[in-house]
């Protein structure tokens, strides 16, 4: 039964959900299964030749840290792609939620219902929130199941705060799709610059730490506010997560705001 | 009495684009209201700014005197519509779709709404995206009816629809109506507009035409009058009166058309024996054409 708009919007992708979920179990299962195998041998052998800048780029800041489970765990999951896939599913909910019932016209039935444009908008956001709360639980609940069996020595502390962090970067990310959309209704703009932006500052944190004259701004990234307290062992940066919480907020009011002033399926 | 619908020099342009312009409607309480105009002459323009989907250029619209924008939420409560370009949601059946509305609303309608789909035909377990579009169309009528709303604002509301189901949409109109309710409707169909609207506001190229009664248009349609007297009557006798022109003589037989009163007429013919008389109600039709078509 759906009942309301916040509803409909995870009973619409309730089966988008589903397949997101075995994907990414499947991606951290296939991830950390190796750990076992790769703890016996040498990293820092195994990536020698590969130049720093390189390794950075792809989230791997130090060699030796590797041989860790939280080291190993966070260069491929969260310091690296899972983090990259799960905002960008973020990014696709946001970026679409309003501009594909514009298109689709659906908008004109929903807004003639006396709800108000802000109602419509916290509504879809929040929706995502759940998905994206949603998709981070599916991860840490695969994560605790694999942590003895894999041996990857984690913490339950590391793995909330990992997991919540994921969320949050991904709901802030979602949310910057979800303004640029209500503001300028183009779902294409939208995907593009949330998109981009998500590449840009993923990159901005890996290389700022190798390439110097990125060093000082590395910390405007918010992969550097999730990530580089290094929240996977417990050492979680408050600031940094209240940051993450903060951003999103603004651009939620940027998207209520858009969204309240323009013409609607145009 | 205050007008269920008013606009005051509403104005509407998308860029260089003109949707409507100027616009000043005053619908009354209890009229059914017909929005007769080409594709493209504004009618949808004007409903997407009274539901405050898009907002004016200038001038300014108001609903149950309330304003569209500032009070759009009351005002959506209280309406019904049906947009011109009907689209629901594909992967919800109907009764979904009632539930989930009824909720947004925050009143139980779903009986009405049984009521109405069985009174429109229409199968309420079916996913919207199988529906064909008559069964759709009728699914935007439930949903603009089954609140049972002070106003209906409906955009083309018969287009798909099947005859039969055609008379039962215009026996729900005339049922809202008897329960107090104002409709506003919008068609490019005439004969519709002519079986139930009191009100016609012709609209092209963004800007109303003409506001009359149903009536007034109905006076003005071409009569065609075919007399047979006793004995050859003198044509100047008719072709002098206003409005009327003299189409043939045939010895004893004048046949006549008229668009002015009728009354001049039928004194003019009581002058002679009048042997026979056939009358034909002109073609509405003809009278909105001339609005349509571009001034000379």
């Amino acid at each position: 039964m759906i009942r309301t708009l916040t509803g409909k919007g995870i009973w619409d992708r309730r089966k988008t959900l589903m397949w997101w979920g075995i994907g990414m179990t499947l991606y951290v299962i296939l991830n950390v299964a190796f750990f076992p195998s790769l703890k016996e041998e040498s990293f820092s052998e195994l990536f020698e030749s590969v130049p720093e800048a390189m390794l950075a780029a792809f989230g791997i800041q130090d060699i030796a840290a590797l041989s860790t489970g939280v080291g190993y765990v966070n260069s491929q999951l969260y310091d690296g792609f899972g983090t990259i896939l799960v905002a960008a599913w973020a990014i696709a909910i946001g970026a679409t939620t309003l501009s594909s019932e514009e298109d689709s016209k659906t908008m004109d039935m929903l807004l003639s219902l006396p709800v108000s444009r802000t109602r419509v908008v916290l509504e879809k956001w929040l929706a995502m929130v759940v998905l994206m709360v949603g998709i981070s639980a599916v991860i840490f609940l695969v994560l605790v199941v694999s942590n003895p069996i894999w041996e990857l020595d984690l913490t339950l502390e590391g793995m909330v705060w990992v997991n919540l962090g994921l969320a949050l970067l991904s709901i802030l990310f979602g949310t910057v799709a979800m303004a640029v959309s209500a503001v300028s209704g183009r779902r294409g703009l939208a995907i593009g610059a949330s998109g981009g932006l998500l590449a840009l500052l993923f990159l901005l944190y890996g290389l700022g730490s190798v390439v110097d004259s990125l060093e000082s701004i590395r910390g405007t990234s918010p992969f550097y506010w999730y990530l580089d307290s290094v929240p996977l062992a417990g050492t979680v940066s408050a600031l940094g997560f209240l940051g993450m919480a903060f951003v999103t907020l603004l651009f939620l009011a940027i998207a209520v705001l858009g969204f309240n002033r323009r013409d609607v399926g145009v | 009495m205050t007008a269920i619908v008013e606009t005051n020099d509403l104005t509407k342009f998308y860029g260089q684009t003109r949707g409507v312009e100027n616009l000043n409607l005053a619908i009354q309480p209890g009229q059914v209201f017909g929005f007769l105009g080409p594709n493209g002459a504004g009618k949808s323009t004007t409903f997407r700014l009274l539901m405050d989907f898009i907002r004016p250029t200038s001038g300014s619209a108001r609903v149950f005197g309330l304003d569209a924008q500032e009070d759009s939420r009351e005002i959506r409560s209280r309406t019904g519509f049906m947009p011109g370009d009907l689209a629901l949601y594909p992967r919800m059946t109907g009764n979904q779709i009632v539930e989930f509305f009824s909720f947004m609303r925050k009143i139980d309608v779903r009986q009405e709404a049984k009521r109405l789909a069985e009174r429109l035909d229409l199968d309420l377990g079916i996913t919207v995206r199988n529906y064909s579009t008559g069964n759709r169309q009728k699914l935007g009528l439930v949903q603009a009816f089954m609140h049972r709303p002070e106003l209906l604002m409906l955009d083309e509301p018969t287009g798909g629809l099947d005859p039969i189901i055609q008379q039962e949409f215009y026996a729900m109109v005339a049922d809202a109506v008897s329960d107090g309710a104002t409709v506003f409707l919008s068609s490019h169909v005439l004969p519709e507009v002519e079986r139930i609207a009191d009100q016609v506001a012709i609209i092209r190229d963004g800007g109303l035409v003409r506001v009359d009664e149903v009536g007034a248009f109905r006076r003005e349609a071409t009569r065609v009058l075919a007399f047979t007297f006793s004995q050859p009557v003198p044509e100047a006798e008719f072709s002098t009166l206003e409005g009327v022109s003299v189409v043939t003589t045939q010895g004893t037989k004048l046949i006549i058309t008229s668009t002015g009163p009728i009354d001049a007429i039928v004194k003019a013919a009581a002058r002679h024996e009048v042997v026979e008389l056939e009358a034909h109600e002109g073609e509405l039709e003809d009278v909105f054409l001339a609005f349509y078509e571009d001034e000379p």
